[in-house]
């Protein structure tokens, strides 16, 4: 998912919508934020205030719950993702390597910094290892080659 | 006989069913789970399309059908020409597809260079049958049977493979006990890590008092490297519906809680999609097949968190809680969701209920070892030829799993250690495979089988960089809930991370392994209790990798940059050394 053009607002706007479609269900509080990470790629910080408003909970509830599971990645620095698999079969596979190279394309002065890395636990494609996600699409077979060209095309 | 219910259901599937496979049409069909798909499976579809367009072949049928479990040949393409046997094709890029179809349907050229086999006894010209082929013949595909052949989710296409037969025999003809009795005669135990006889733990349920009753269906599959239940929900979501329809009318269950990861976004939407057709069929919801029995299921999509597969932890998330174990007594049995009755399997487990029916007790326990019965699902992973996922009968010597069904060492590298049951199993050295794939033979040498995930390394992986891994896993993954995992697990990573600086000290093993022994005794669940043994393990096996770097300051792959490599170390042999 890209979020090209898309603007905080904008994304605020998706959490409230996303979240008042759970806004009474029994526990559901979980399901709503999980939705909210898996449409936005993230979770935005305004979501703990607007999660507490609009299904009732208090804040440090919605944090609770957005520290214990690893799904949730708070905040967003650039407009694209890249996650990195770092679990033990991604990493025997060279997902070191690849982090660092990743690392150098975003930082170096002729890099591109319009993307944000992140590590991220495993999704159970380890059969492809290792992977990375460009905008939660996973890529399997990953090489730093390839992953180099991945983020080479982001704008 | 089968009831009138299922005799209509079973005719009307026919006919759907036709509506794909009808002999007279070429046929193609794409295997797209999310494992296929994150190398192009969905490329590869759209490639097909655009290209019968070109090739002015209306007429030929297209269809997404479940993964066959090659990951290593993904993409996967199977075409059955009219009236000829089906064809499996490996490693069909989007780059290969114009040429392929072209030769396959319009040149007459099977193209055997890129064919896996052919699904028939005998092979069709140079093109040798699947079944031979050696990752293929030693398998026993009972939960996989439908795996590559249906389009997941479509009830027409289980039915007309069997499906449901065995919830009709059992809702019709069988008292609960007696399928209770089927199962735990059968030897069927749990495949989530504890191998608890599931008839058994269904008997606890019928002691319970009146009212609601649950099944949780245990979809976590939180260990890396393990992805077989997933697959099943991807691949043959049915399979599961009809397992949990049959141990619910055993156990009188009212509700089935089916907990699994959001995040695998392609098993939920085909497991949803399973239940609307189910639903429509009459199959779950009030009066299953026109009974008495009436039964809901929910699907409960949940977020990444280890400690929620273990089963206490698991009701306090169903119940929308933070998933933190529950003391044990009251177990689940008496006190489990929302305080009724509750069981939980794994989703293995039920999976090869309608299997067990099927067969009759005494065929099931039949395949498979004394101690446990049926078949083991792997999930083959790590360095090795072929990855992907494969269903054995228990007690396969593992030597043989690694060689012929994943293929040795990638690029020819020799392995060295296989990682199984995920971070809470162990790790064996491959002279120690020489054994057979059984659970209870596995965890007595400390490698446990648990889920079935196999992670393979090969002589270039440092252990001690990769049991480095598996402990900051775990202690990522403690809840916290009680001192002896909290503190033990992130005492364990301190040590490691001094011995990968090149800071270890004589002793840091023997501290590892006392830390290791309180955890054992003093932890409130299986995560502490299990996850000094990987560990343990490591060091039983590979002692002089671990003497290495803690007093050689040396790592003999090279992996650890903060020590000597062996670059280093034949730079210090060709020095003059008078
Ligand atoms: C830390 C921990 C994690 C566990 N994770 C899982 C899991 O992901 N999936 C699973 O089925 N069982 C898991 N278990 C085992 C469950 O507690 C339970 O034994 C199992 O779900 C019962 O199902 P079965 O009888 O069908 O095997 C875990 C146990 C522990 C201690
Ligand atoms: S470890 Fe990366 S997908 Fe499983």
């Amino acid at each position: 998912m890209t979020t090209d053009g898309s603007t905080i607002e904008e994304d605020r706007r998706i959490v409230r919508e996303t979240l008042s479609h759970y806004s009474g269900h029994r526990g559901a509080l979980l399901m709503a934020l999980l939705d909210v990470q898996y449409k936005l790629g993230y979770i935005p910080e305004t979501t703990v205030e607007d999660a507490a408003e609009l299904l009732d909970y208090s804040h440090p509830e919605v944090w609770g719950v957005l520290t214990f599971y690893s799904d949730f990645k708070v905040g967003k620095e650039a407009g694209h993702f890249v996650d990195v698999c770092i679990d033990t079969p991604c990493h025997v596979g060279g997902a070191r390597e690849i982090w660092s190279a990743l690392e150098e394309a975003r930082k170096s002065p002729e890099g591109n910094p319009s993307f944000q890395l992140r590590r991220t636990s495993c999704p159970r494609l380890c059969s492809q290892a290792p992977l990375i996600a460009v905008d939660m699409r996973w890529h399997g077979r990953m090489t730093v080659e390839r992953a180099r060209e991945f983020v080479a095309g982001l704008d | 006989m089968p009831s009138a219910a299922y005799t209509q259901l079973r005719r009307r599937s026919l006919e759907r069913w036709e509506e794909w496979e009808d002999e007279s049409f070429t046929r193609i069909s794409v295997g797209t789970s999310a494992t296929a798909l994150s190398v192009g499976a969905g490329e590869t579809l759209a490639a097909i399309i655009r290209e019968l367009e070109r090739l002015g072949q209306p007429d030929v049928r297209v269809l997404e059908v479940g993964d066959i479990g090659f990951s290593w040949a993904d993409p996967v393409v199977h075409i059955a020409l009219p009236r000829q046997p089906r064809i499996t094709y490996g490693n069909v890029v989007p780059e290969s597809v114009p040429k392929l179809l072209e030769d396959v349907l319009t040149k007459g050229d099977l193209r055997a260079d890129l064919a896996l086999g052919v699904q028939a006894p005998e092979a069709t010209g140079d093109i040798p049958p699947l079944d031979s082929q050696p990752w293929m013949r030693d398998q026993l595909r009972l939960v996989m049977a439908n795996y590559g052949h249906i389009e997941p989710g479509n009830l027409a296409h289980y039915v007309t493979r069997g499906g449901f037969a065995s919830l009709d025999r059992a809702i019709h003809e069988m008292a609960p006990q007696e399928v209770i009795d089927v199962v735990r005669e059968s030897g069927l135990r749990g495949r989530g890590g504890a191998l608890f006889p599931a008839g058994v733990k269904w008997s606890f349920m019928l002691n319970a008092p009146p009212g609601d009753r649950y099944l949780a269906i245990n979809g976590e599959e939180g260990d890396p490297a393990a992805f077989t239940d997933a697959s099943i929900v991807e691949n043959d979501p049915h399979k599961l519906v009809e397992g949990i329809l049959i141990a619910s009318y055993a156990m009188g269950a009212t509700r089935t809680f089916v907990h699994i990861r959001a995040e695998y976004q392609v098993a939920v939407a085909r497991l949803r999609r399973a239940l609307e057709e189910a639903e429509q069929a009459g199959l779950v919801g009030s009066g299953v097949m026109g009974t008495e029995f009436s039964h809901e299921i929910e699907i409960e999509a949940t977020g990444h968190a280890y400690i929620c597969g273990e089963e206490t932890a698991l009701m306090e998330s169903v119940e929308g809680k933070r998933g933190a174990p529950r003391p044990r007594p009251p177990f689940p049995a008496q006190y489990g969701i929302f305080g009724r009755p509750t069981t939980v399997n794994n989703v293995k487990t039920i999976a090869y209920v309608p299997t067990v029916i099927e067969m009759g007790a005494e065929a099931f326990a039949k395949i498979g070892t004394e101690n446990a019965s049926g078949t083991a699902m792997l999930s083959l992973s790590g360095h090795i030829e072929r990855p992907g996922i494969a269903e054995v009968p228990v007690g396969l010597n593992l030597q043989t799993v690694i060689a012929d069904i994943a293929g040795g060492g990638r690029d020819g590298k020799l392995v060295k250690a296989l990682q199984c049951g995920g971070p809470l199993g162990g790790i064996m050295s491959i002279a120690e495979a020489d054994m057979p794939t059984e659970f209870q033979a596995m965890t007595a040498k400390g490698s446990p089988l648990g889920s079935g995930g196999i992670l393979v390394f090969d002589q270039d992986t440092c252990i001690v960089d990769a049991v480095k891994i598996v402990a900051e896993f775990n202690e990522e993954e403690s809840c916290g809930k009680c001192f002896p995992c909290r503190k033990g697990t992130s005492q364990i990573v301190h040590i490691f991370e001094s011995i990968v600086a090149g800071h270890g000290e004589t002793g840091d093993l023997e501290k590892i392994a006392g830390i290791g022994q309180t955890m054992v005794t003093g932890s409130l669940c299986g995560l502490g209790q299990l996850a000094p043994g990987v560990l343990n393990n490591a060091v039983k096996y590979f002692p002089e990798e671990f003497a290495e770097h803690v007093n050689g300051k040396y790592c003999r792959t090279g992996t650890c940059s903060a020590l000597r490599g062996p670059v280093s170390a034949s730079e210090e042999t060709a020095k003059p050394t008078s």
